[in-house]
C-alpha cells in the first residue's frame, strides 16, 4: 500500500542512526510547520482516494458513509432554519462533507444521497444547537467504534473523522 | 505482564511517545505567558499529555520494549514570548501529538489502537480550545492530525 504520510522522526529502533536531539526536534518541526501552513507537509493519504475499489460493492462503512453524509444534511437543515448559526456552524458542516468526500473516494465509490430527514429542525437556537451535540456525540461514538473495527488502512480516517466530531462538540457547548 | 507489540505498532506508539515527551517540555513554556484561565487550561493539558506518556511508557515496557525517554533539552519551534505565541505553541503541540496519534492508528489495533484514537481525540478538543481562546475562527479542522 502507498505511503504518502509526511516525513516523520525515526522510529526508536533506528535511533542509533540519528540523535536524540534531532530525532525529538523534528517532532516539533511537524507542528510548527503544521501551524505556520507551510503546506510543505502536504499529501496526506486520507484525500488521495482512487484506492481501487471501483464498482459498488457493498463495504461494512456503507452505513457509516450514509449517515455521514445525513449528519451534513442535518447542518444544512438547521443553518436553514437558524442562519443566525452561520458563522459558527458553517465550517462544521464543511468538515462532514469533507468527511463524506473523503471516505466515499476511499471506498471507491461516490458519495450516497441520504433520504430526508423526517423531523425538522427547531427554529429555538439553543434548542438547535442542543440537538446538534447530541447528534454529534452519537457520530463521534460511531466513529470510534468504526476505527477500532476498521482495516489499517482506513482506521486513520476513520479516527480523524471521530477526532474532528469530538471537536464540534466544543463549538456547540 | 507481558503483551507483544509488531514492529510498526512498536515504531508507532514510541513516535507518540516522543510527540507526548515534546508537549510536556512545551507546555512549560506555555503557561507562563497567559493568564489565569489559560495557565489553568495549560496545566490541565500538561497532566493529560503527562498520564498518556506513562501509559505509553508501561505500554511499551509491557513488550519487553524500550520506550524512548525524553530528551534532556527541546529546542521550540519558534521563540515564545507573550500570548500569541504561547498560544500558537500549545497549538503546535497538540497538533504536533494529533499527528503522531493518527499515524499511530493504522500500525495498532485493540486496546493499543484504542488509546491511540482517544488520545487524537484528547489533542483535537485542546488544539480546538486553544484556537478559540487565541481567537482563530474556525477553531475546528476537518481531519485533526493532519498536517496542513
Amino acid at each position: 500500500m502507498h505511503n504518502l504520510d509526511p516525513p516523520f522522526p525515526r522510529p526508536a529502533e533506528r535511533q542509533g542512526i540519528t540523535t536524540r536531539r534531532s530525532f525529538l526536534r523534528g517532532v516539533l518541526g511537524v507542528a510548527g510547520a503544521g501551524v505556520l501552513g507551510t503546506g510543505a507537509l502536504a499529501g496526506c493519504d486520507l484525500l488521495g482516494g482512487g484506492i481501487g475499489g471501483g464498482g459498488a460493492q457493498a463495504h461494512p462503512l456503507d452505513g457509516f458513509l450514509l449517515a455521514t453524509v445525513a449528519l451534513g444534511d442535518r447542518y444544512d437543515a438547521t443553518l436553514a432554519a437558524v442562519p443566525a448559526l452561520a458563522p459558527a456552524l458553517t465550517s462544521v458542516r464543511d468538515a462532514h462533507r469533507a468527511h463524506a468526500t473523503a471516505l466515499a473516494a476511499e471506498l471507491g465509490k461516490p458519495a450516497p444521497k441520504a433520504p430526508a430527514d423526517a423531523a425538522p429542525a427547531p427554529v429555538d437556537r439553543a434548542e438547535a444547537v442542543a440537538a446538534l451535540a447530541a447528534v454529534e456525540k452519537s457520530a463521534r461514538d460511531e466513529a470510534v467504534a468504526a476505527c477500532l473495527a476498521g482495516s489499517a488502512r482506513l482506521a486513520p480516517l476513520l479516527g480523524a473523522i471521530a477526532a474532528a466530531r469530538a471537536s464540534h462538540l466544543e463549538v456547540l457547548r | 505482564m507481558t503483551s507483544s507489540l509488531s514492529g510498526s505498532a512498536a515504531e508507532a506508539l514510541s513516535t507518540a511517545l516522543a510527540a507526548e515527551h515534546a508537549a510536556i517540555f512545551g507546555y512549560g513554556a506555555v503557561g507562563a505567558r497567559l493568564d489565569a484561565a489559560g495557565q489553568t487550561a495549560a496545566r490541565q493539558a500538561e497532566a493529560a499529555h503527562r498520564s498518556r506518556r506513562d501509559a505509553v511508557v508501561v505500554r511499551i515496557a509491557s513488550a519487553n520494549a524500550t520506550p524512548p525517554p525524553a530528551a534532556p533539552a527541546y529546542e521550540l519551534p519558534f521563540p515564545v514570548t507573550d500570548r500569541p505565541s504561547a498560544l500558537k505553541l500549545a497549538i503546535a503541540l497538540e497538533d504536533g501529538a494529533a499527528h503522531a496519534w493518527r499515524q499511530a492508528l493504522g500500525a495498532t489495533s485493540g486496546d493499543d489502537r484504542k488509546l491511540a484514537v482517544e488520545a487524537l481525540m484528547d489533542c483535537a478538543v485542546r488544539a480546538t480550545r486553544w484556537r478559540a481562546t487565541a481567537g482563530i475562527s474556525p477553531a475546528t479542522v476537518p481531519f485533526p492530525g493532519t498536517p496542513a
